[in-house]
């Protein structure tokens, strides 16, 4: 079974929101409910670079989003995505209070595109009024993943099955894989330099791994 | 052939017939067009091959006009420029950009639009824009609607006046430059890509009537120059004036800035959501396919979008402007919240005034005023009044959807010589100063957006399509207003050296050798994506530029 997790190298980070837009634009995304890509407030450090982050949910081991949700609508899959099971989900919100990432939202409206288009949206849940009133948020871009797999495919390596923001991050500083394989390149990664993961002491034991500068 | 230049050895002298910085839209473009010829290209880019922190730090700088993005985030700096920033969906994981023609009224200088004028009409640019779109893969070149629609269920919606209009954008993909284009660039014998290569100065003679070299530096590398019969700076709207202020060697103001026009007439296409239109029944969702999102028909992918017709924008005196039906459902309640309080508060307000009145055994003072607002904003009191009595059946309407449209406007901004880029005072890791924009949106701009909305709404309304709620209302540009990486006019075209900063062959007023490509250019910019006037005026010059030197 693959574990599958991300390293944001931020040593290599422009801030250009290239991985927000792209997750906006194909997955119709309504406003507010976005991945956030956060700028240091100052300038430029010593080397004259600008500093951002770059965050969406964590996928963590220990979610409490999921610990916290009432109906069981959130819940995390063998491979370590955490997802929502939409037609369950009811909108209550306590998993939005719980994440410590602030990586959920509630669609308060939906955008609907012409019918037969968005082949990435559809299959990836609810779609058109029925996602309005509920939870929504990262994974991963399961279904690509899901399908890249049947196919053959290696996501992290292979385009097709890699999530969006990763294959199309201009500077190549988001890495998908696998953590469970040692020969990944998310496992050299973070073999080979140091890595943070944010607010490790909420136990929530993410699976993104940042490299600081 | 592609060289890091990082690895040459310091005060390499080089020498070519063409220097083109920036292999961006407009860079990659032109390059290509000399593949083949006798010419030795030699195209030199900040960057490498993916965007790095270091390199794209140096467009770092300051805004202090009205909010636009960093600067740094607002233009990439690597092989393909702005091009990694087209990123419209058309499906299939492939990406690209809006494209469409100016319209022939924007090339013209209208009486009411402050500076406007090109130095010449769209009927000389037609065939430039006829081999851009086959640059682009954008072909057939007609943008007649009629061309453009498939079956009843994308036809165009029917108005039952002229004064709105529907017209066609393209999708040019930027996968055409990024894999097709800059690899051929790359390959072609003739012509020299140096890579993490900054332009640091241009020199001139003396006079400062001749450019004779650039100095180039590298990040923790080496610096060179390149001297050559011809350049050609293609570094878009904000570098470009910014490199021409810094170098002031001979002159001080900046290289041809002797009327201080240089990095003046900053102009974006404002973007954002400026009314909601409610259809009069939910079947007009179902037939109005050529407006929800790009779509495939003749191979290309393709919107309408809704704009002003010609006759309109002349006789109301307004700026271009253009409307994309973005397809939403909301829930009953949010749209009544968003609609009903700045419809109703006046109404509302002057209700209670009455009502307290009454209650008082009078009248409040200004009855007629009071009276006209209850008139004017009685959808408002009946909502109010339809919350107050009935809570526990509005908790049952608060679910209810409705299918809407949100219009996000994208409008011409007026050429205004105090939106511009200034050199900030801090410096790069190069010493050289920063650019500091000063992005100012004027009345004018906003006055013209307020009554295009409503054209659309009586055109909307008139014809029995729905009802069309228009939320943008203000005076002063609003916070939300934002652009699109649009970075236009800072160099601009013009026959007199007071009102532009190159001539109509794009040659820098003064000096006989320097160019400038890119939406920089533009005297004005429309409501249509840069990308493929972009495109079109890159073959122009390559076209000028063969003549010249042969």
């Amino acid at each position: 079974m693959h574990r599958w997790g991300m390293v944001i190298d931020l040593r290599k980070c422009v801030g250009c929101s290239t991985c927000k837009e792209v997750c906006d634009q194909s997955y119709a995304k309504p406003p507010g409910v976005s991945r956030h890509v956060i700028e240091k407030e100052k300038e430029s450090d010593s080397q004259g670079e600008r500093f951002f982050l770059t965050m969406a949910c964590m996928h963590c081991e220990n979610p409490p989003c999921r610990d916290t949700c009432p109906t069981g609508a959130t819940y995390k899959r063998l491979d370590g995505i955490v997802e929502i099971k939409e037609n369950v989900c009811i909108g209550c919100g306590t998993c939005i209070v719980s994440c410590p990432y602030h990586a959920r939202s509630i669609c308060s409206e939906d955008v609907m595109f012409g019918e037969g288009r968005f082949s990435i949206r559809e299959g990836s849940g609810k779609s058109g009024a029925a996602r309005i009133g509920i939870c929504t948020k990262c994974n991963f871009c399961s279904q690509i993943i899901d399908a890249g797999l049947q196919k053959g495919l290696k996501p992290g390596e292979d385009a097709e099955a890699t999530p969006l923001c990763v294959r199309f991050c201009i500077s190549g500083s988001l890495i998908f894989g696998d953590l469970d394989d040692k020969g990944s390149a998310v496992s050299r990664l973070i073999q080979e330099n140091k890595t943070t993961r944010l607010l490790e002491e909420a136990g929530t034991n993410p699976n993104i791994y940042y490299i600081l500068k | 052939m592609i060289i890091d230049a990082r690895s040459l050895p310091s005060r390499k002298e080089i020498e070519t017939d063409i220097c083109i910085v920036g292999a961006g839209t407009a860079g990659i473009t032109l390059a290509r067009e000399f593949i083949g010829t006798g010419f030795r290209v030699c195209l030199l880019e900040s960057g490498g091959q993916k965007a790095d922190p270091g390199t794209q730090s140096l467009a770092w700088g300051e805004n202090v006009g009205h909010p636009y993005f960093s600067l740094d985030t607002a233009y990439a700096r690597f092989f393909g420029g702005s091009t990694n920033r087209w990123m419209i969906d058309t499906g299939g994981y492939r990406l690209g950009a809006r494209m469409r023609p100016f319209d022939p009224i924007d090339f013209e200088e209208r009486d009411w639009v402050p500076y406007s004028g090109w130095p010449f009409g769209k009927t000389h640019l037609d065939p430039f824009y006829g081999r851009a779109q086959r640059i682009l893969n954008i072909e057939p070149t007609s943008f007649n609607i009629s061309d453009w629609e498939e079956n009843n269920a994308s036809k165009h919606l029917a108005f039952t006046d002229d004064r709105v209009e529907t017209v066609i954008f393209k999708v040019g993909l930027r996968d055409y430059f990024l894999k097709t284009y800059l690899p051929e660039v790359s390959a072609a014998p003739n012509v020299t890509t140096f890579q993490y290569s900054n332009v640091t100065n241009i020199e001139t003679e003396k006079s400062g009537g001749n450019v004779t070299r650039l100095q180039v530096a590298c990040l923790n590398g080496p610096v060179f120059s390149v001297s050559a019969r011809l350049f050609i700076l293609a570094t878009g709207g904000i570098e470009t004036p910014r490199l021409l202020l810094a170098s002031n060697d001979t002159q001080k103001e900046g290289l041809g800035n002797y009327y201080d026009v240089v990095g003046r007439f900053f102009m974006e296409h404002m973007h954002f959501v400026t009314g909601i239109f409610v259809p009069s029944v939910p079947e007009l969702f179902k037939s109005t396919g050529l407006y929800n999102h790009f779509h495939d028909v003749n191979g290309v992918s393709i919107v309408g979008k809704l704009a002003l017709g010609e006759t309109v924008l002349r006789g109301e005196k307004l700026l271009n402007y253009v409307a994309e039906l973005v397809p939403r459902i909301m829930l009953h309640s949010s749209l009544s919240e968003m609609l009903y309080p700045s419809i109703a508060s006046e109404g509302v307000q002057s209700f209670r005034a009455v009502g307290s009145a009454v209650r008082r055994g009078g009248l409040p003072g200004d009855t007629g005023r009071h009276v006209k607002n209850m008139l004017t904003g009685i959808d408002g009191i009946a909502v109010t009044a339809y919350r107050n009595m009935k809570r526990k059946s509005l908790r049952t309407l608060s679910k209810k959807k409705v299918k809407t449209f949100w219009l996000a406007s994208m409008s011409e901004q007026s050429p205004n010589p105090e939106s511009r880029i200034t050199l900030s005072a801090e410096r790069d890791n190069f010493g050289r100063n920063r650019a500091k924009l000063d992005w100012r949106l004027g009345s004018i701009d906003i006055q013209s957006v307020i009554r295009s909305q409503e054209i659309l709404k009586e055109t909307i309304e008139r014809s029995g399509l729905g009802k069309l709620y228009v939320q943008f209302r203000e005076d002063s540009p609003p916070q939300m207003v934002t652009g699109g990486w649009h970075q236009m006019g800072t160099t601009r075209m013009h026959a007199d050296p007071k009102y532009g900063v190159v001539d109509q062959n794009c040659r820098v007023h003064g000096i006989s050798n320097l160019y400038i490509l890119g939406p920089s250019l533009f005297p004005t910019g429309g409501y249509a994506n840069p990308s493929l006037t972009t495109v079109a005026l890159a073959v122009r010059l390559a076209d000028y530029v063969k003549n010249l030197l042969s």
